[in-house]
């Protein structure tokens, strides 16, 4: 009787845990994949453009005002991905102050934690990112002309490629308008590897063909 | 997956082998009875074409009350989980975003139902029976890329059909088994921007389950 009542109580739990089994969870979610997410401006020509220029470091976006800049191998690696693909798509790399840049780069990689972020650009002004000042617009701003990605929780660390249309900031009233912005979501699960986040600039390039000099 | 679903069919098959054997030895007709079940489900139609893997993450809780002899009356409430991980692809909106990542296309299901139901053999060890219930179902669509998670939700007109076989565990037991099967469809639509649209659903789920009876 008693083994009759304990497989009865034993029964219903067992039909319980099958039945609820679903998806992983966020952590092996993370873990087991980066994401890339790109906009473009749909109302950008970019073969109007004909050169370009980068940082020459990455930003680094932390928690509270103590972010900072980096130029590690692998930041500089990240940097060096992305003039790459710039030049395959037939841009010229040039001086960022005395080049006259069409263009201008912004990398940054964020490793705040758990913070949630609702409005767009909300780390132009941290420390560590490069002021408009560094593209020859003090005093001006950055901004989208279009409604960014809808990228709310950074938790998981975040490389960001913002580029701005420096040709035609005059017309825009001195704002640099980003009109291409790249973000890669992943980094700080441990799982990935220097080589994965070149791969991953690559695809961000690969997803907008509209990026081209001619 | 297979080999689920061939325990659910042969299962089925014995207990219609049962049932012609024991058709004279009768117990008592229950009055009323409550099962618990494990449900697998089988997505149809546009489901299907939404996730098409077959769900063993179901459950069902129904209980029925005889009027007369074979006809009841009951109520049904039940789950179903499917989940599909896709590979690696590139998704691309008209306003020029593009995403690329591995993602996992989520359904969650909850019918909540009333019906009609005719057992056929009452009094008997194996007892089949045929039914209909209809109401409303909650429906939860999800795709999830890491954290993110792009989901609607809302609620939808369901009927399904089934299928079924009591048994009793012994001729006078308060206990049985119940094995069922329910072809559904439900008026539930949903779209993703950028991905598709999808409307009404259909699936079959398979229900095992434990049956306790009142005399």
């Amino acid at each position: 009787m008693k083994r009759k009542i304990k497989l009865l109580i034993l029964l219903p739990a067992l039909i319980f845990m099958m039945s609820c089994a679903t998806y992983p969870g966020i952590d092996s979610r993370l873990a087991e994949d980066l994401v890339d997410l790109t906009k473009y401006d749909v109302n950008t020509n970019f073969t109007q453009f004909k050169t370009f220029s980068i940082v020459d470091s990455v930003s680094v976006i932390k928690n509270s005002k103590t972010g900072t800049r980096i130029l590690t191998p692998d930041a500089r690696a990240l940097l060096n991905q992305i003039v790459g693909n710039m030049q395959v798509r037939g841009y010229t790399l040039v001086n960022h102050s005395t080049g006259k840049p069409d263009l201008g780069i912004n990398v940054s990689v964020v490793e705040i934690t758990n913070v949630n972020y609702y409005y767009p650009g909300w780390y132009w002004d941290y420390y560590g990112y490069y002021d408009p000042y560094y593209w020859g617009y003090p005093g001006y701003n950055y901004w989208y002309p279009y409604y960014p990605p809808a990228v709310t929780v950074y938790s998981s660390g975040t490389v960001i490629i913002d580029m701005m249309d420096l040709k035609n900031a005059p017309v825009h009233n001195n704002k640099l308008y980003v009109v291409w912005v790249a973000i890669i979501r992943g980094l700080l699960t441990g799982y990935h590897t220097t080589q994965d986040v070149l791969s991953n600039v690559d695809q961000c390039f690969t997803q907008t063909p509209q990026i081209k000099a001619n | 997956m297979k080999k689920i679903f061939l325990a659910i069919t042969v299962s089925l098959l014995l207990t219609v082998t049962v049932q012609a054997q024991d058709q004279a030895a009768s117990g008592y007709s229950p009055t009323s009875l409550y099962t618990l079940s494990w449900t697998t489900s089988i997505p149809m139609g546009n489901l299907n074409k939404f996730i098409n893997t077959t769900s063993p993450a179901g459950g069902n809780f129904a209980g029925r009350y005889f009027l007369a002899k074979g006809l009841a009356v009951g109520f049904e409430f039940g789950w179903s989980n499917f989940y599909k991980k896709s590979p690696r692809m590139t998704f691309y909106g008209d306003d020029g975003t593009a995403i690329t990542a591995i993602h996992y296309s989520y359904v969650f299901l909850v019918p909540w139902k009333v019906g009609a139901y005719y057992y056929f053999l009452p009094s008997g060890i194996a007892d089949p029976y045929i039914g209909l219930s209809l109401g409303g179902d909650y429906m939860e669509e999800h795709i999830l890329i890491q954290d993110f998670d792009i989901y609607d939700t809302q609620w939808g007109f369901t009927m399904s059909p089934e299928i079924g076989v009591l048994i009793k565990f012994g001729r006078y037991s308060h206990w049985g088994a119940n094995v069922s099967a329910q072809y559904w469809f439900n008026t539930n639509s949903f779209s993703f921007t950028d991905v598709s649209s999808y409307s009404t659903m259909q699936g079959l789920n398979f229900n095992l389950g434990l049956t306790y009876m009142l005399r």
